[in-house]
């Protein structure tokens, strides 16, 4: 019996030494990277190949979808005259080591070919320089004069590929455009594509407007309107340009927003000095009432998933955020910082709520979780206010007025910053601009 | 005369004895000061092998990239179209297309200005050209790992101290990781071979920034190397994972990282005697915590 424990004890002795030694023999070295920077990355946008008409067509292309890619922040697109390898040489076979030499971490390639019902046909190709392989190709097909939004549906794509974000480009920002001096200012709702470009008036001037907010659907614009000296809730029909009214209450209406879906319009409904919120289902126009409180109640942001809703209310003592289910139950206050917390907006992500912060007369754009954790600071300035979300909760869009002084009565713009706080651009618009609006992708 | 000097000799001991308790410790105050507890720091050796952070430095002189010698096993990747290609994501991928079929006319806002009616954009994939190999069955689910914070990068104006800015952004100053290091030999490799290896992947790795608050997404990359430090085969190691639906935060880190170990060839300041420790190595990329 000893014996045989003495046995097995040898054999587990040894197969243990074997494991061991092969164990030894695997190994390899391991070793853990945690460090690497964030810097925008070196992309080559190469001129789409076209013959005739299409040349100009080809360098157009190239030209918005490099800017598209600069202005995100995130590329860093390399000057074309450095280009070693010529477009019409790529042909689906970039020569990988020329592009390398420049620095260039991917390439974006394109044709564009004019097809016989008129159309124009453009075949993109986006290729990693360092594993030398496609990530991705495509073709679009478009009426000529379309060539701008294709160039922003490359770049979408070229973003999503490589961040693991949807692109936000082929998107258009309603606002209001400002002119006039300050006591005579004329407001006009305006709009335009994400990158200033097709820029028009959607109203003349004649009555005040505010506060305009797309639909799910980018069709649709509801806002705040002065008409007859009456402050009421209107929705828009971009393509049609017809006007109405939502909703005819007795009292003034104000702070719209569609709901994530499109079918509702949450807002606050004035009643003898006191704000409360609703909502309109657009479909039965059957009017609900969220919030009965003799506080004031005003600015409503559904979740992207509908099931909760961001306020601001001054009910304990200040204004601060709230977030609400959806039937007005279950309201907490989210917002404990320093300071007066205003204009939450949920983000299309959902994971979180950009807020407008007053602080030591500062204004503040920023962020926080729904749970009200994690509050990030993002711009400041005099007024900073109107934070708008990119579709991809990646980008916020907001306006700054400046102080002013004397015969200076200040500016007021718009500009646009990204989660990480770093890369702010103002977005150039033709006059004064504020309150933008993001639109949802276009469809 | 007697009790004088008694009186004295009571005054001489009193003042020696005076003289030893006021006097005497300012003497050992110093040496007191000595025994005052001192910080010690206790770190692992690779942290104090660790070079120091890098100013940051450009990214890469060119003559170094033009050094890069091609990879003398080129990925097995066609470069012309291969036709029986599939698309990259499985079918139930939750992305729509880039496009639905036909896209509905561009609003027009003024419509007493005649525009032509916006054209549809009919995006097709370009199946020929797709050369993404198709996915393969599902790997292994990865244990869900920490949520990662990436605190440090993203900036917040309610702190007064200011925070690096992306231009110069050294990830982890805050928190340097002890290296995991392990070898086939009885003697290690020299710390220093394996922190400078990590260096220099460390310094060609630009984080996707938008994978900054995904969380597991540790990604593997296993490499050879030629005697000479260039990387003769690098390979994702859970590549099935890339093209998982809901997978694109990996997929995008994971290709920064095959980027990051690309860039870095050849690896400089190999040890040729040894070259049977390195000649095989695996990344793990796991983002700063």
């Amino acid at each position: 019996m000893s014996q045989m424990k003495r046995l097995l004890g040898l054999v587990v002795f040894a197969s243990a030494l074997w494991c061991a030694g092969t164990m030894a023999a695997f190994a390899e070295l391991k070793i853990d990277i945690t460090r690497g920077s964030v810097e925008p990355m070196p992309i080559a946008v190469s001129r789409f190949v076209g013959s005739g008409a299409e040349q100009a067509t080809g360098a157009d292309l190239a030209r918005v979808i490099a800017s598209d890619l600069e202005r995100s922040g995130l590329f860093s697109p390399i000057d074309d005259k450095a280009f070693i390898q010529r477009p019409e040489a790529i042909r689906g076979a970039p020569r990988f080591g020329d592009w390398r030499q420049i620095n260039a971490e991917a390439l974006v390639s394109g044709v564009v070919e004019r097809q016989t019902d008129g159309r124009i046909k453009v075949t993109f190709q986006l290729w990693d320089v360092f594993a030398e392989q496609q990530m991705v190709g495509l073709i679009f097909r478009a009426q000529p004069s379309a060539w701008r939004r294709v160039a922003h549906k490359v770049a979408d794509q070229i973003y999503k590929r490589i961040t693991g974000e949807n692109g936000y480009f082929d998107t258009r920002i309603v606002y209001i455009s400002e002119t006039g001096p300050a006591t005579k200012r004329i407001k006009r709702l305006a709009i335009m594509d994400q990158d200033g470009e097709n820029h028009r008036f959607l109203t003349n001037g004649d009555h005040l407007v505010l506060t305009p907010r797309f639909s799910a659907s980018a069709q649709e614009i509801t806002y705040l309107s002065y008409f007859q000296n009456q402050p009421r809730v209107y929705i828009l029909h971009i393509d049609t340009g017809q006007q109405e009214v939502v909703g005819n209450f007795p009292n003034m209406t104000f702070a719209p927003r569609f709901s994530p879906d499109g079918n509702k319009i949450i807002m606050s409904l004035s009643k003898e000095g006191n704000s409360d919120v609703y909502t309109m289902d657009l479909r039965t126009r059957r009017v609900k009432r969220l919030t009965d409180h003799l506080a004031i109640d005003t600015s409503p942001s559904f979740a992207p998933d509908e099931r909760y809703i961001a306020f601001n209310s001054d009910r304990g003592g200040s204004q601060q955020i709230y977030v609400m289910d959806s039937d007005g139950r279950n309201v907490k206050r989210i917002s404990f910082g320093n300071g007066r917390y205003a204009t939450p907006v949920w983000s299309p992500r959902g994971d979180l709520i950009a807020f407008t912060k007053m602080h030591k007369g500062k204004f503040y754009i920023g962020v926080m979780r729904p749970d009200g954790k994690g509050e990030r600071l993002l711009a400041s300035g005099y007024l900073v206010e109107g934070p708008t979300w990119a579709p991809n909760g990646r980008v916020i869009m907001f306006f700054r007025q400046t102080a002013g002084g004397g015969n200076d009565p200040g500016t007021v713009k718009l500009y646009s910053i990204d989660l990480t706080g770093y890369n702010e651009r103002e977005i150039v618009t033709p006059a004064e601009a504020s309150d933008p609006a993001w639109s949802p992708l276009i469809p | 005369m007697r009790f004088g000097a008694a009186i004295s000799s009571f005054l001489l001991h009193l003042c020696v004895a005076a003289l030893v308790y006021f006097g005497l410790p300012s003497f050992f105050e110093p040496e007191f000061d000595m025994t005052q507890s001192i910080a010690v720091e206790i770190v692992t050796i690779a942290d104090i092998s660790n070079p120091p952070p890098p100013t940051p430095a450009p990214k890469s002189e060119p003559l170094d990239k033009a050094e890069i010698p091609p990879p003398p096993e080129p990925l097995p990747e066609p470069v012309p179209p291969e036709p029986e290609a599939v698309p990259e994501p499985p079918p139930p991928a939750p992305e729509p297309e880039p496009e639905p079929e036909v896209v509905a006319p561009l609003p027009e806002p003024e419509p007493e200005v005649i525009e032509p009616p916006a054209p549809p954009l009919k995006p097709q994939r370009l199946a020929a050209l797709d050369v993404e190999p198709p996915p393969t069955p599902p790997s292994k689910p990865e244990p869900p790992a920490e949520k990662q914070q990436f605190d440090t990068l993203l900036k917040d104006l309610t702190e007064s101290a200011p925070k690096p800015r992306a231009s110069e952004p050294e990830l982890t100053q805050a928190a340097p990781t002890p290296s995991t290091v392990t070898t086939a030999r009885d003697e290690p490799l020299s710390m220093t071979v394996s922190d400078s290896i990590r260096r220099q992947v460390e310094d060609k790795w630009n984080v996707p920034a938008g994978a900054l608050e995904a969380g597991d997404l540790d990604v593997e990359i296993a490499i050879s190397l030629l005697p000479d430090g260039t990387v003769r085969k690098a390979e994702i190691v859970d590549r099935a994972r890339m093209f998982q639906p809901g997978e694109e935060y990996y997929r995008s880190m994971a290709e920064s990282a095959l980027r990051a170990v690309l860039q870095a060839s050849p690896l400089r300041d190999l040890p040729p005697d040894r070259y049977e420790d390195w000649r095989e190595i695996t990344f793990r990329f796991r983002p700063p915590v």
